[in-house]
């Protein structure tokens, strides 16, 4: 199937962040196929990321009885170093051939949501999940289980045989697996008892180890089996079924496709992901390489996650951050810190994380950021808000000169349609792109007609 | 008809505003049914201000059990020396850093409510924030807030979302319901600086309602509502006449702007104001007593100004943060993570004004922490019934029994 330009733009926003106006011209007439292998080939390297320090915090914990200064400029610098891991990750998102790889780490990220202080569990998670993050399922699921921040975070480390604590057990089978109905309370408890003894060496190596003296090693009674379960045995019982499938799977195809669940695509996607095993290169095959990804009701029909909206406006405006940039402070008005979810559920999904202050912020970010912006050369923003009292925190160059100069010796309207068409994927029937009649010149008319689509309600969705 | 309703159109009438609004809305603020079934109820303009002490307040170092022994041993560096606290009663006394609770409470303002937790405790900010928002507990998770669900339960639609309202960057959990989600807002009178798009004729959000893509049509929706909300907001507040000064802190501007928009008679029935900075694993005589400081000027501002407005009379604050303190302090001369805490509650419509029931027993502990008598819900509850009379057990999802302090 030969792609046309909305539907490259719709491939390229649903396996990561969009695609730049010049890219998708020079794919424009490939086969779907041949554009999907061109992706996955893209992200199939993997690089942990790394903060350049990290060894420090594994090797110096802070001592009992230091002094307050000490304590102060501990706390504040691993903050500091989460936040710089942030940016990192941030910046590796930025870059178009990985996007695949990073748009799937999200999804984890938010899935097993953990909200880690300690930069070097905080760092090891994240890798965790992006080394998998395409790979198998149960590998991933086993690799969170068994790290330390998750087992901080959940208080598997004080699930001990005398006394299990459940809040592990909860989760995972009601967030991480099968989902909410498929269980009972008494499979939570007995799933606790599978998993006392997998703990973490905190303060040492802050490795993983099978603490043996705190496992239960008597029976225990799980979904209808029984046996002298420890956690694998869980995971394993857990992954045998269907349901588990079904709810991955339904989780993902709301995460790339759309809220309203279409039954038949889901049970089709969750059989091929349950009958490879669970390999989510098998799930994704499902999805993009179905029939009805290109269907009219699927494309722009989306609403972008915070991240898929920050990094698609970072690259149309081609936004330089300063090296202290404080992404994590638009991330936070956006609704979403990375490394600090709200809850155990992660952070709000879809319409939820709407609300009238993100939707307001949005709305906002492109003005702030074109104000003053020049064609030919790259512009300072400094953004203020009185309304939403956002006071000089967020600065940055951009420069628009080279989306400009794709659509040289185009007329007015033949450019603000094309750019619509490039960058509202809903379409653009609500709003007027009738040339103006009051621009001093076709590039303060360029810049204003771009301002407009970037703010419209149309380009939150994808 | 609701009594907003027709407050609200003679509103749009002396303001003009519907003028301005028919260019981009037509129809739509007279379409609106708004939250109607709040006519059926006779809540009399009365309101709720939620403060959320965020981080974990020191419960035991707010309201201090003065000559306490186990106190004292517990906490040999933190713990108040009793002449220092503003005595209240022979078992009682307040953190000097926070006079307006004893203020309050001289003027029989102000009801404490010790030991309010939940079964199950969990320890996590996160977690427990999450279940004070949600007012789930330790065993019930639910992805829904009691104040968003308090909108689900007297509201028909989403036309009036500031009916619930958080004054701040950000909207918290609590303000999202199943249906329906609170509104946030910094400063009204800042409306002109809203984005440009709001007032962008080349976008016609009242026709273009895109029904067939379900997303597009909740975000026209959403901008409709957030123009007619903003517009509201604004032209409202401009009557507003506070003679009170504030200081200058964040927490400060944003309870002005609640009594402000209450002085103007904004029909909203809860605000939600939040406050940060509680977490003090170490050094808390130094780190806690700059966000209580700011707190109490806050505070101060607020009731005297409330009070000399007459707005006491129909306002109820409840102060709560999302644990307490353990018993113990630390080695580094913090307190960790606790479980069960004080609430406050601030109105001249308390029946039961002081110190409601005992702290906790001090010697009688689970796991270094206070035992919980009163569940946070029951707080909740209390107020949902008798206050702001809307079914509690429908919002809440569950019957819990009242308290008396209303």
């Amino acid at each position: 199937m030969q792609l046309s330009q909305k539907q490259i733009q719709h491939l390229y926003w649903r396996t990561g962040f969009g695609i730049s106006y010049s890219d998708c011209e020079e794919r424009t007439g490939w086969e779907s196929v041949r554009i999907y292998d061109e992706i996955w080939k893209s992200a199939e390297a993997y690089a942990p990321l790394n903060t350049l320090d990290i060894d420090h915090w594994l090797s110096k914990p802070l001592r009992k009885g230091a002094s307050k200064e000490k304590q102060e400029q501990y706390h504040g610098d691993r903050r500091d170093t989460v936040k710089r891991l942030n940016r990192i990750w941030f910046d590796q998102m930025l870059k178009p051939q990985a996007d695949l790889r990073e748009k799937m780490s999200l999804f984890w990220h938010d899935h097993f949501a953990c909200a880690e202080n300690n930069p070097y569990l905080a760092q090891g998670l994240v890798n965790t999940i992006r080394e998998y993050s395409l790979g198998n399922f149960r590998t991933l699921l086993l690799g969170v289980s068994k790290h330390p921040a998750m087992i901080g975070y959940l208080n598997n480390q004080q699930n001990r045989k005398a006394n299990p604590n459940e809040n592990f057990g909860r989760e995972l089978l009601e967030l991480f697996t099968i989902g909410k109905g498929n269980y009972t309370e008494s499979d939570i408890k007995e799933a606790a008892r599978a998993f006392t003894g997998w703990q973490f060496r905190l303060a040492e190596d802050w490795e993983f180890y099978f603490n043996e003296e705190e496992h239960d090693e008597e029976i225990k009674v799980f979904m209808n089996e029984s046996g002298p379960f420890g956690g694998e045995d869980i995971i394993n019982i857990l992954l045998a079924r269907k349901e588990t499938a079904e709810f991955i799977a339904q989780k993902v195809y709301r995460y790339l496709i759309k809220e309203e669940i279409d039954k038949r695509h889901v049970s089709e996607i969750s059989s091929k992901f349950y009958d490879s095993g669970y390999e989510i290169k098998a799930l994704l095959d499902a999805i993009f390489l179905s029939d009805w990804f290109y269907n009219d009701e699927v494309i722009g029909a989306k609403m972008k996650t915070p991240h898929e909206y920050l990094i698609g406006l970072t690259r149309v405006l081609n936004v330089q951050y300063p090296k202290q940039y404080p992404i994590n402070y638009i991330q936070e008005l956006l609704g979403q810190e990375l490394f600090y979810p709200p809850n155990v559920g992660g952070w709000p999904k879809g319409m939820e994380a709407i609300n009238n202050f993100t939707l307001l912020f949005r709305m906002k970010l492109p003005e702030m950021m074109l104000e003053g912006a020049e064609i030919g050369k790259r512009t300072e923003f400094l953004a203020t808000d009185d309304y939403l009292h956002i006071y000089h925190r967020i600065t940055g160059t951009t420069d628009v000169t080279a989306i400009y100069e794709r659509f040289e010796g185009k007329d007015e309207r033949a450019t603000n349609q094309e750019l619509a068409n490039h960058l509202l994927q809903p379409g653009a029937k609500g709003i007027s792109l009738e040339p103006g009649v009051w621009w001093s010149s076709r590039e303060t008319a360029f810049i204003d007609n771009l301002k407009l689509l970037l703010q419209s309600p149309e380009y939150q969705l994808c | 008809m609701s009594i907003h309703n027709k407050h609200r159109r003679q509103f749009i009438k002396s303001t003009g505003v519907a003028g301005a609004g028919t260019l981009l809305l037509p129809n739509f603020l007279s379409a609106l049914s708004g939250c109607a079934d709040l006519s059926k109820v006779t809540l009399d303009g009365r309101r709720l201000v939620v403060i959320q002490l965020s981080g974990g307040n020191d419960g035991l170092n707010t309201l201090i059990p003065t000559g306490n022994d186990i106190y004292h041993r517990s906490r040999p560096n933190l713990a108040v020396a009793d002449n220092k606290t503003l005595k209240i009663t022979d078992q009682y006394g307040f953190n000097p850093s926070v006079d307006v609770f004893r203020w309050l409470y001289d003027e029989g303002l102000l009801s404490v409510v010790n030991g309010v937790g939940y079964p199950n405790p969990n320890r996590s900010h996160f977690r427990s924030m999450d279940i004070w928002q949600s007012a789930g507990d330790g065993n019930t998770e639910l992805a829904s807030g009691w104040v968003g669900r308090y909108l689900d339960a007297v509201c028909k639609d989403d036309s009036d979302p500031y009916k619930a309202l958080q004054v701040g960057i950000k909207l918290d959990m609590a303000l999202r319901g199943e249906l329906r989600t609170g509104f946030s807002v910094v400063d009204p009178s800042q409306h002109d600086a809203i984005p440009s798009i709001m007032r962008d004729q080349r976008i016609d959000f009242a026709y273009g309602l895109p029904a067939q893509n379900p997303a597009l049509h909740y975000l026209y929706k959403s901008v409709q509502s957030i123009q007619s909300s903003t517009d509201y907001l604004h032209e409202i507040s401009k009557t507003a006449d506070s003679k009170t000064s504030y200081p200058s802190t964040p927490f400060s501007r944003k309870l002005k702007t609640v009594s402000e928009l209450i002085s103007s008679g904004v029909d909203t029935s809860i605000y939600y104001v939040s406050h940060e900075g509680f977490d003090s694993h170490a050094n808390q005589n130094h780190f806690l007593n700059w966000p209580l400081k700011v707190f109490n000027e806050g505070l101060t501002a607020f009731t005297k100004d409330l009070r000399s407005s007459g707005a006491l009379d129909s306002t109820l604050v409840l102060v709560f943060s999302e644990f307490g303190r353990r018993v113990e302090e630390n080695a580094s001369g913090g307190t960790d993570h606790g479980t069960a805490n004080c609430v406050f509650l601030i109105g001249n419509q308390l029946n039961r004004a002081g110190i409601y029931n005992d702290i906790p027993d001090l010697s009688d502990l689970d796991n270094g922490d206070l035992k919980y008598s009163i569940d946070f819900r029951q707080v909740y509850a209390t107020i949902l019934d008798k206050w702001l009379k809307v079914d509690s057990e429908v919002v809440l999802k569950q019957k819990f029994e009242n308290l008396q302090f209303i």
